[in-house]
């Protein structure tokens, strides 16, 4: 399972940790911080909880490591990770396009 | 804490742990960093716990699709490893349902009883008050060197609110009672004059209408009210066009500005009409810097401020105010106290240590499923054998064990949260005293992932020595061992000890908190309870010699009532909790020194007769009489708490007491009577002087009536005399007497009922444990005792000898739960009423107790042993 478009949506915290590391690479606690922060609070990693997605986007093909500062290691976005955030962020984009014109969101609002 | 978690980490699959391990501790430490706390702690644990076995889950997942993709692919290829194990499991489960139910039913009680108190922990203490910055928030009150806690006067809030440095925002609120007149009549409505930042220290916002601002808080604005939801849809009938209209009391009209949103109270004094404070501001109490008009205030500190930081620049305050106002500030502090720490603050204790024991509860239950798991492991020595010859692997046969305990998990864990659904709203209806947050208490996230992250643990606990033995029995290749040997041996004394020690602990704890609760029930509260009513009559009506002309006869028509004995009034009865009115006060003759230096005492003000209807003891002198009136010399009945402090040496009878705030201030002592508990049950009593209500009327009373008979049949006839009397007057609320002392001994009743029933829930687990236990043993050595019984040895002796045993663990058990229970008590020190926390009775009995259990228990094991059939015991195996 290396390299390859992912149709499918991604699960929330998965988008999130995604979507942290599209600023460039990060360690473990930088990550959780960022979910948290601008998911609004609502994906609160715990650190079990957070290897265990990492573990699954490294096997994905979505992440890289991306060296280590003594501590522990940092993580980056391969392209096909950048390329499944790209994918969902137009799926979200689509779907809200369907909420403005069923007027369950109101236009001109992010 | 960082080792717990490297500990925890033990439980991941080894891949998993080399590869993230050290990176996950390195991030564990920046969050613990920045927000340690049990909170953390607990969500951790739960994390990891959860993980682990996910993670496990998920490797034999894997490890099951290589070899199935590899072996068998023909058999039923379309089930992935772990879910055919579950299967598996299932089919073992139903195939032993004693097993099975024991052990579902044992893990539900635990489970489902820790998930109930959970959740009201949750509730009261976890998510904290439901105000915008909950653990910021304090109260602040002024403090004198010899009357402890008081409030704060009007002068000294307005100075705080100019010079303090630690605050945002800072607010005083005023409680008491106003007597609206509504459509459906007059009306008693719980009222709060409170100063227009209250609402933002608490983040309450308007649902209709607006909120009250600094404009409307002075003197000179138009009197604008502010209700709450609750009022608004009960007594306004929900009136869609209410803002605007006027609320009126027979004194005041307020115009309505708003309605509150629904989910807002302040708690506990469920508040229905809030007005600004700042209408009083010219009232004369508010202006006197020396009065204490009952106002409360409360404050948010800034953040990064710390509690030690806000204390200490509220003493520098106080300090200068003292040099600046000598006459009325001298020697007085301030206190500032967190919101948490007073709205819950004993409850907290309580909460916590029913949450500790039924822990402990769980423990046991799972020390009893973890030696059903033994037993039925080694009983299926045979079937393991037999599956490891035909190529079942370790894993595999562990693997099994971990399937068949999860489901127990998953469902006893299901059951018991479907138990502590139904169970919570049973607990928090019964619980006695009203605690902000209680009502909310139910199945949240945070519950449902605590009972996750216990069930898990409780697996673990319960799960891994039977694991563990289907893994060395699927390796040994001589199945004689196992089980029956040693090291299975040492694992049953093991439990037998820990649940016989987590028993004890557990008793020890419900002891004292029983013993605490008869000493209560047996205190004396100074007065007669029984057939005695009380009824809190608040008038409208500000004039004296009017009121006094009310009371008096209304005491006087009630007093010739039917099954009434006698009728009498009081302004601040007896268990109110607390004094209406304090006052400063001194001896006639002593050195006069400034009012915040003197002792305080609580003033009261009574009717003649008021002592003999409640059943007050005079000490000496007199009572009141119907000629200590407005003419006669100002007179003061005094208790024996003041007595004894003022002239310890000679009679207090005759001497004379300057108490400021009463008619006349130099009072004349003619009596003097016993102590009463008027701050509640448990308080002790400190300095009160009574007055008679002749030279000192007041509009609020409570009438108390002795009755012949049981007094709730004479609540109807006395009301109606009383609002006879007085057509305006709003619903007044009768008590039975009885029923304030059942109030102050409620709650210890309720957390001794809990700790009770958790603490026969122990014994009781532990008996069937043990029993359990003991019965596995004679089991094993039926052999032996048939050797025994061949030879010669009385049926009595082997009898003797498994109780001989039992009480060898027993002894060890109670012991070590001794042991614990001696360094754990210490912690129960604040809840215990005039107990030890290492009270010898309790300590002796619990022991007896346990070993009585412990006994009855073996026995039945020890007559099976007995009744050994030497040829049959001899050809087995």
């Amino acid at each position: 399972m290396s390299e390859h478009f992912s149709p499918e949506p991604l699960k929330p915290a998965d988008f999130h940790i995604l979507l942290a590391l599209a600023g460039g690479p990060r360690h473990g606690y930088e990550i959780m911080k960022e979910a948290e922060a601008e998911s609004g609070g609502r994906v609160c990693l715990e650190v079990g909880t957070l290897y265990r997605i990492l573990a699954r986007l490294l096997e994905a093909g979505f992440l890289e490591e991306a060296g280590e500062d003594g501590r522990r290691r940092n993580y980056s976005l391969t392209r096909a990770g950048r390329r499944a955030l790209q994918a969902e962020a137009e799926r979200l984009a689509g779907v809200v396009d369907l909420l403005r014109e069923r007027r369950l969101l109101p236009r001109g609002e992010a | 804490m960082r080792s717990l978690v490297a500990f925890l980490l033990r439980m991941f699959p080894a891949p998993f742990r080399r590869r993230f391990g050290g990176d996950l501790l390195a991030t564990f430490e920046d969050s613990w960093r920045e927000r340690a706390g049990w909170r953390l702690a607990l969500r951790t644990i739960a994390d990891l716990s959860a993980c682990a076995a996910l993670e496990h889950a998920a490797q034999l997942r894997e490890r099951q699709y290589r070899r199935t993709t590899i072996e068998d692919r023909q058999g039923d290829g379309q089930m992935n490893g772990f879910l055919r194990e579950l299967r598996f499991g299932w089919r073992a489960l139903r195939r032993s349902p004693g097993y099975s139910l024991a052990a579902i039913l044992t893990l539900t009680l635990g489970i489902g009883a820790t998930t109930a108190i959970y959740s009201v922990v949750n509730a009261v203490l976890v998510k904290g008050l439901p105000y915008p910055h909950p653990e910021r928030l304090v109260f602040i009150n002024e403090a004198m060197p010899k009357s402890g806690m008081m409030n704060v006067s009007w002068l000294d809030f307005t100075d705080w609110k100019k010079q303090n440095r630690s605050f945002t925002a800072m607010a005083v609120m005023q409680i008491n009672q106003t007597n609206l007149m509504l459509t459906s009549g007059p009306r008693a409505v719980p009222t709060a004059w409170v100063s227009s930042a209250f609402f933002e220290l608490l983040g309450a916002k308007a649902a209709m209408g607006r909120i009250f601002d600094e404009q409307d808080d002075s003197p000179s604005a138009v009197p604008v009210a502010v209700v709450s939801y609750r009022f608004w849809r009960n007594q306004l009938k929900g009136d869609p066009g209410a803002i605007g209209k006027p609320v009126a009391s027979r004194t005041d009209v307020f115009t309505l500005a708003g309605v509150l949103a629904p989910g807002f109270d302040f708690q506990p004094y469920e508040i229905d009409l809030y007005v600004p404070v700042g209408l009083k501001a010219n009232n004369p109490r508010f202006g006197n810097r020396e009065d204490h008009p009952g106002l409360q205030a409360i404050a948010e500190m800034r953040e990064g401020v710390t509690l030690a930081r806000a204390r200490s620049d509220m003493n520098t305050i106080m300090q200068r105010l003292a040099q600046a106002y000598p006459a009325s500030d001298r020697g007085e502090t301030a206190t500032v106290e967190p919101f948490a720490k007073r709205l819950v603050g004993d409850v907290r204790s309580e909460l916590l240590l029913l949450l500790g024991a039924v822990l402990f509860v769980l423990l046991i239950a799972c020390a009893n499923v973890a030696h059903l798991g033994l037993a039925r492991a080694a009983g299926r020595r045979r079937e393991f054998a037999i599956r490891a010859a035909i190529g079942a692997g370790r894993g595999r046969l562990t693997a099994q064990v971990l399937a068949e305990n999860l489901l127990l998990t998953l469902i006893g864990g299901g059951l018991g949260l479907a138990a502590a659904h139904w169970g919570v709203p049973v607990l928090t209806k019964l619980y006695p005293a009203a605690v902000p947050g209680l009502k909310d208490a139910g199945l949240d996230s945070s519950v449902l992932l605590f009972t996750a992250g216990v069930s898990m643990v409780s697996c673990l606990i319960f799960g891994l020595a039977p694991m563990l033995q289907a893994g060395r029995v699927g390796l040994s290749a001589s199945m004689a061992e196992g089980m029956s040997g040693r090291r299975g041996r040492r694992t049953r004394a093991v439990l037998f000890v820990a649940e016989i020690a987590i028993a004890i602990v557990v008793t020890v704890g419900a002891g004292l908190l029983l013993r605490s609760l008869m000493t209560l029930l047996s205190a004396d509260p100074g007065f007669r309870p029984d057939h005695l009513l009380a009824i809190d009559v608040v008038r409208g009506d500000p004039s004296g010699p009017a009121n006094l002309a009310f009371f008096s006869e209304a005491i006087e028509r009630i007093s010739h009532q039917p099954g009434v004995v006698s009728a009498a009034a009081i302004m601040s009865p007896p268990l109110l909790g607390w004094s209406n009115w304090s006052s400063p006060f001194l001896a006639e003759g002593r050195a006069d020194v400034p009012d915040t230096q003197k002792p305080w005492t609580a003033l009261n003000m009574a009717s003649p007769g008021y002592f003999q209807t409640a059943g007050i003891r005079l000490v000496e002198g007199r009572y009141f009489t119907s000629s200590d009136d407005a003419h006669s010399t100002n007179v003061a009945i005094v208790n024996q708490a003041l007595a004894r402090r003022v002239w310890p040496d000679g009679s207090a009878v005759g001497k004379r007491v300057h108490v400021k705030y009463a008619e006349g201030e130099l009072l004349q002592v003619v009596g003097v009577i016993a102590d009463v508990k008027q701050g509640g049950l448990e308080s002790t009593t400190g300095p009160e002087v009574f007055v008679p209500m002749a030279q000192m009327p007041v509009n609020f009373m409570t009438i108390l009536v002795r009755t012949s008979a049981n007094p709730e049949t004479l609540s109807k006839p006395v009301t109606e005399t009383i609002h006879d009397l007085d057509k305006r007057l709003p619903a007044t609320k009768v008590t039975p007497m009885m029923a304030m002392v059942t109030r102050w001994t409620a709650r210890r009743k309720f957390s001794a009922l809990l700790l009770g029933l958790f603490s026969g829930l122990a014994i009781l687990l532990a008996a069937v444990g043990v029993s359990g236990v003991m019965a596995y043993t004679v089991a094993q050595r039926m052999r032996e005792f048939g050797i025994r019984v061949a030879v010669g040895a009385q049926r009595g002796q082997v009898l003797l000898l498994v109780l001989k045993d039992g009480m060898r663990l027993t002894a060890l058990g109670v012991a070590i739960g001794l042991g614990a229970s001696w360094g754990l008590s210490r912690l129960l020190t604040s809840m215990l009423y005039r107990v030890n926390p290492h009270d010898g009775l309790t300590f002796a009995a619990a022991p007896v107790l346990l070993a009585v259990v412990a006994v009855v228990a073996c026995l039945l094991p020890a007559r099976m042993a007995a009744k050994v059939d030497p040829m049959r015991a001899l050809r087995q195996e």
